[in-house]
């Protein structure tokens, strides 16, 4: 009944983001053959500066002669790092941030449920957000590609959604860690906002020039490396990485909440 | 039920609550009185399990607040001093809600909406601060447990309303249920508590019961007399006058014996006495501790 509640409570923005970025992609896929036909895209990215690509993890070598090749310029790249940051600091402020600065978690906490139940209720409310979201990503292009026969690689497709599942997951716990440590709704925001910008920067600037390339190692948003994927190089270790945070970060969030002086 | 033994918290040197102490009994109303951050909300949101105490426990029906407050809101009913529940949600859906996550009795709920009664369909963020009082008293009392926890409970409502709040604390309390209530309105907790306490700077400075506050409280009475010689030749004896209008303050049951008997020897108009006797012990205690 709880995630129930959650979840009727959370709704609007869960499905705002799935759907969204679905029709997005959908109509990007829909659109794709008549954009290949005119071969527009290579030669705009012929065009732009090799930093530029870089900036934005755009491998040129890469034969634009499938949506996944394209999406993973695109979409998969510095849109898909914006919207998880945002994804993120909306389930964390929805969740946690706003009902304990606002005192509306105190429907649930004068209710026999625990701490620990209202936090394994809310990443499960997560868990189902981050599922819809790339689900309804992932089967968006699926039916693109029923309709205009994409010939997409079902198998590259799924792990790309995996690999942006986790780091959705990841930011959102990381999200959710950092909003307990604050009673202030907007102080978790601007705290969280800032980290997630902080990484956001690194993982351009290492793009930048081959100097800065260890910076790739101290952000998030290495771990997800949709290039990498397509060209199926081995991306193990991004995974082992992104299960760790998330065990450690969870962790932390349960220590932290259920210790939590609430002054609600 | 209600057990607070020397709880202390401290949220810096003078901020926080120190050697708090008290216990209410079944069939109790304990009334709660402090003027604001006075330490009122911080012991009752120990009780919740909301703080983590610095020294000292508090405990519901033999749980511990903090460990065991999964129990402890199991045969707890709290009404909140503010009134936040998701803006989105009707009232109906905040009844539902709380049918589900709490244990709740279907005979008391339609009793207390019909006692309670407003507009369920209503959104949170459209309701009146009265609405929102009413809900609350509906989804706190929906529970039958043997402990209410009941922050300011009359904060805005109507005089009908606060009439029939304190009708049904008086007959949850007949049977057999012990509740804490804290509150600024003295005549409700005049009419409604067994004992009471007041505490300030973190501190209780007085408990005790209602009866023997009362009997140590300061008893004004106003008369008005008949024609303004009478009223100038009874004021003599250290009483203010204003007009025909005499007022009496009494600290003794012997001396309103006294005071009657005199009467008895003038033509009066009116004698109306002090309704807030708790208000004046209380200030005076306020103005004691200042």
């Amino acid at each position: 009944m709880l995630i129930r509640s959650m979840f009727k409570q959370n709704r609007s923005w869960i499905l705002g983001y799935s759907i969204g970025t679905s029709v997005y992609l959908f109509f990007l896929a829909a659109i794709f053959p008549s954009i290949q036909e005119t071969g527009l895209i290579e030669a705009k990215l012929e065009s732009l500066p090799k930093e530029l690509l870089d900036v934005f993890q755009i491998d040129a070598t890469m034969a634009m002669d499938n949506i996944l090749n394209l999406l993973s310029s695109n979409y998969y790249g510095l849109i898909f790092y914006v919207l998880a940051v945002l994804f993120a600091l909306t389930f964390a402020s929805k969740l946690l941030a706003k009902p304990v600065d606002s005192g509306e978690i105190m429907l649930y906490m004068a209710a026999p449920i625990s701490r620990v139940t209202y936090i394994i209720s809310s990443f499960v409310i997560l868990l189902v957000a981050v599922g819809l979201f790339v689900g309804l990503n992932g089967l968006s292009l699926m039916m693109a590609d029923l309709l205009f026969d994409l010939q997409i690689d079902y198998s590259v497709l799924w792990m790309l959604q995996l690999n942006g599942a986790l780091m959705l997951l990841v930011l959102g716990v990381a999200a959710y860690m950092t909003a307990s440590l604050f009673d202030d709704s907007n102080k978790s925001y601007m705290v969280t906002g800032g980290i997630f910008t902080f990484f956001l920067i690194v993982n351009i600037i290492n793009g930048v020039s081959e100097q800065f390339k260890w910076m790739s190692n101290i952000s998030f948003f290495s771990l997800f490396d949709a290039p990498a994927i397509m060209r199926e190089e081995f991306w193990g270790v991004h995974f082992i990485w992104l299960f760790g945070l998330l065990f450690i970060l969870s962790a932390c969030s349960f220590i932290r909440f259920t210790r939590k002086d609430l002054t609600i | 039920m209600i057990h607070i033994q020397q709880l202390t918290k401290r949220f810096d040197a003078t901020h926080g609550i120190f050697d708090v102490s008290l216990d209410v009994s079944p069939g109790m109303i304990f009334g709660f009185i402090g003027p604001n951050g006075a330490g009122k909300s911080t012991t009752i949101r120990h009780l919740m399990g909301l703080l983590k105490p610095n020294e000292g426990n508090a405990s519901i029906n033999g749980f511990d607040c903090w460990q065991e407050t999964e129990k402890v809101k199991q045969c707890v009913g709290y009404l909140p001093g503010e009134i936040n529940y998701p803006q989105n949600m009707t009232g109906e859906e905040i009844i539902h809600l709380t049918r589900h996550l709490h244990k709740t009795d279907a005979e008391r709920e339609r009793n207390l909406r019909e006692r309670f009664s407003f507009d369920e369909a209503t959104k949170v963020r459209k309701m009146s601060k009265g609405m929102k009082q009413k809900l609350a008293i509906i989804t706190c009392f929906m529970k039958d447990v043997p402990v209410y926890i009941l922050d300011e409970p009359t904060s805005g409502l109507d005089p009908l309303m606060q009439e029939r709040l304190i009708d049904w604390l008086i007959e949850e309390k007949q049977s057999g249920k012990a509740i804490l209530m804290s509150s600024h309105h003295f005549p409700e907790m005049e009419r409604t508590c067994d004992r009471a306490a007041l505490i300030k700077d973190g501190r209780i400075i007085i408990e005790e019961d209602i009866e023997e506050l009362r009997q140590h409280s300061v008893k004004r009475y106003r008369i008005e007399f008949s024609s303004e010689p009478e009223a100038i030749r009874f004021a003599e004896d250290s009483a203010v006058r204003d007009g025909l209008q005499v007022e009496v303050v009494i600290t003794k049951p012997e001396d309103l014996n006294r005071l009657i008997r005199t009467l008895a020897n003038y033509e009066i108009r009116s004698l109306a006495s002090g309704a807030d006797e708790l208000e004046h012990l209380f200030m005076q205690y306020y103005g004691e501790a200042t």
